[in-house]
């Protein structure tokens, strides 16, 4: 009981600190059970994007919408790069995937008249 | 998945693209802990403290480790499994520094079951939630981190329990250095120092820049690498605390520990260097660092050697010390038993001797009459002996009694010399008395003891002068309070040698016995023992040997 009491910190510390590394590794590096968020297509034509802009002139701007979905469904459909892969910027029957654009009443977006 | 817009580390930990302030708030960070660290650990595997400063380093530089990582890797699954862990090892460092806190003040002590049982109840959320939802959502793969997904009760929690266990740390403090004293009192506000000082810096810096990111109103969280500062600030004042004081006894690996910690700072200012004359400089420093630091070393090693071979002779001569007072109080002991046991059977032999001399047994022929009177002589002087002796061991036991008066010390010398000025003439010695006076002469000690001072000092001198005069003056020195009893004769004298140690015990001049064989050596002891008892001193002066002497047995003048 006395060994207990003097241990009672490292008995129950050290076992909770491997069960969070273990889950942890689980869930981030075996399953990948988590969201990845990017940079998706948006035409400023059709839809209200997010923009990037290089330079104060914004001289060379970039619209984007931004895509959230499953990190483990992407990797199956991509593997690790996103840039070299068309399922990256489509959702189609990923249920996981959400495709948003920008709220103009909140953020400073951009869009074409059409 | 990778982040794309990055470039991929070199060997794990180097990307061209981002700052050098991270490779120099980084590195040096986690090895100044970890040498410190280790150090602290192998000097002392078994102690508390030191394991849990060790821990403590190791946490710290594996949060940095880990912050590293994060910073140059591409891999979102490395960076999101890694992410978690910076609340987690954060509170368990709070934590530890709080328990390390709590041993540190209790020399060592373990805390109680009830206060690593709150440890625990404070952690344990953390730990559970961290691979959840609750601690971190997603991962964003443009900034290539996960501040956007972060929960941020998750991070309230961990980061209230970090100000939680810095406020805890302080209270410990406070009420330690209340208690403290001396020294301890001078660790105390070092180690709280330079604890709160790390904790601070490193939760705040941390908490705000990373909330300010979060929040999106800094572009990313570079700021939070000044927050690792605070840790360096402490390994030095820890550095401090082991030279100075010797907390976790390390003086010696701990100047090697500073020297190759100082090392690896200057090392890693390479890193910053971007021209050959910087480069060439920083090795230069280096290089000289390396010399000084050798000779620190060095030189902290001989300390450290003659300390401890000091350390072992004032141990010995302690032992030593006691070992003479034991055998110093065992003489006293047995000196004071044998002189009561001879001083009996010497009472009768005078008493019978001088009964002898006055006829009480009936007429005795003359040369019996001088056998007899050399008895009486020798007893005498071996009675005289006995007291001296009984009286040293009086002195050095404390048991010498002291019963103060006022009386007038004028007067009592004069009786005194006219008791011996017919011993003085029978050697051919005038014996003069004078006074100079401005007071009555008055003093407050024991009367017998002054009368045997003064007794003592003139019959000195009718022994050690062959011929001539002993002039006796009593004076007086009313601004300072003082009389004296100056006794100068135009006997022997003494030399320099001799007047430095004639008041020790059985010290005798080196030329008493050409006059005198039947001295102990004990009574000029037993007089200056006494006057210094009665808050008086008694000095001694002499031109040399064959020049005469004078001494002088002063008192404070009762007034």
């Amino acid at each position: 009981m006395k060994h207990v009491k003097k241990y009672l910190l490292s008995y129950t510390l050290l076992p909770l600190v491997i069960f969070t590394v273990a889950v942890s590794y689980y869930r981030f590096i075996v399953t990948q059970d988590y969201t990845i968020g990017y940079e998706g297509l948006c035409d400023p034509t059709k839809n209200s994007c997010y923009i990037y802009c290089e330079d104060d002139e914004c001289n060379d701007p970039l619209y984007y919408s931004w895509i959230e979905r499953n990190a483990g469904i992407l990797y199956e459909a991509c593997g690790g790069l996103v840039t070299d892969c068309d399922e990256a910027y489509t959702c189609d029957s990923d249920t996981s995937c959400t495709i948003s654009f920008c709220d103009s009443e909140t953020e400073e977006c951009y869009q074409l008249n059409s | 998945m990778i982040c794309y817009l990055y470039e991929a580390p070199k060997y794990f930990f180097f990307a061209s693209d981002l700052p050098q302030l991270l490779y120099y708030s980084h590195f040096p960070a986690i090895v100044i802990s970890l040498v410190v660290g280790f150090f602290v650990l192998l000097n002392g595997p078994k102690k508390l403290t030191n394991r849990l400063l060790f821990l403590i380093t190791v946490l710290f530089s594996l949060w940095v480790l880990l912050s590293l990582i994060s910073w140059t890797n591409t891999s979102a699954s490395l960076i999101s499994f890694i992410w978690p862990f910076f609340g987690v090892i954060k509170t368990i460092l709070t934590i530890l520094c709080v328990y390390f806190i709590y041993t540190f003040l209790n020399k060592g002590e373990d805390v109680s079951s009830a206060v690593k049982t709150v440890f625990l109840l404070l952690l344990a959320p953390v730990l559970i939630f961290a691979p959840t939802d609750l601690s971190i959502k997603g991962f964003d793969l443009v900034n290539c981190d996960a501040f956007a997904y972060e929960v941020m009760y998750f991070k309230y929690y961990y980061t209230t329990i970090s100000y939680i266990a810095i406020f805890w740390i302080f209270t410990l403090l406070i009420k330690a250095y209340k208690k403290a004293d001396g020294d301890f009192k001078k660790q105390i506000i070092l180690m709280g120092t330079g604890m709160e000082l790390f904790l601070f810096m490193f939760v705040t810096f941390i908490f705000i820049v990373t909330y300010y990111t979060n929040i999106g109103v800094l572009a990313d969280s570079r700021l939070e690498m000044y927050g690792l500062f605070g840790q360096v600030a402490f390994m030095v004042i820890l550095s401090i605390l082991i030279v100075k004081f010797k907390t976790f006894q390390t003086s010696l690996i701990s100047a090697k520990a500073l020297v190759i910690a100082l090392l690896l700072l200057i090392a890693s200012q390479l890193t910053f260097a971007d021209n050959a004359s910087s480069v060439v400089l920083t090795i230069l420093t280096l290089l000289l660092t390396t010399v000084t630091g050798l000779f620190l070393i060095k030189s902290v090693e001989k300390e450290i050697k003659q300390k401890s071979e000091l350390q072992k002779i004032t141990t010995q001569l302690e032992l030593a010390n006691r070992r003479l007072k034991e055998v110093d109080q065992l003489k006293s002991e047995f000196v004071s038993i044998a002189s009561h046991q001879l001083r009996s059977p010497l009472t009768a032999i005078r008493g019978y001797a001088s009964m002898v001399l006055e006829e009480s047994y009936g007429k005795i022929p003359d040369k019996a009459r001088i056998a007899i009177k050399r008895i009486e002589d020798s007893s005498k002087l071996m009675a005289l002996g006995i007291e001296d002796y009984l009286n040293v061991s009086r002195i050095e036991s404390g048991n010498m009694k002291y019963v103060l008066s006022d009386f007038n010390l004028k007067n009592e010398t004069e009786k005194i010399c006219d008791d011996l000025r017919t011993e003085a003439m029978e050697q051919g010695l005038v014996l003069i008395f004078r006074t100079d006076l401005k007071s009555k002469g008055i003093v407050n000690a024991d009367i017998g003891k002054t009368v045997q001072i003064v007794q003592n000092l003139i019959q000195n001198s009718i022994k050690y002068t062959v011929k001539g005069s002993i002039k006796v003056l009593v004076r007086d020195d009313v601004v300072r309070k003082k009389i004296h009893v100056d006794i100068e004769d135009t006997g022997i004298g003494m030399s320099s040698e001799t007047l430095e140690k004639i008041f020790q015990k059985f010290e005798r001049a080196s030329n008493a016995n050409s006059v005198n064989v039947s001295g102990t050596g004990l009574g000029l002891y037993v007089a200056i023992k006494m006057a210094e008892a009665m808050n008086g001193d008694i000095s001694a002066h002499s031109e040399g040997d064959g020049k005469g002497s004078r001494f002088t047995f002063t008192l404070n003048l009762a007034m």
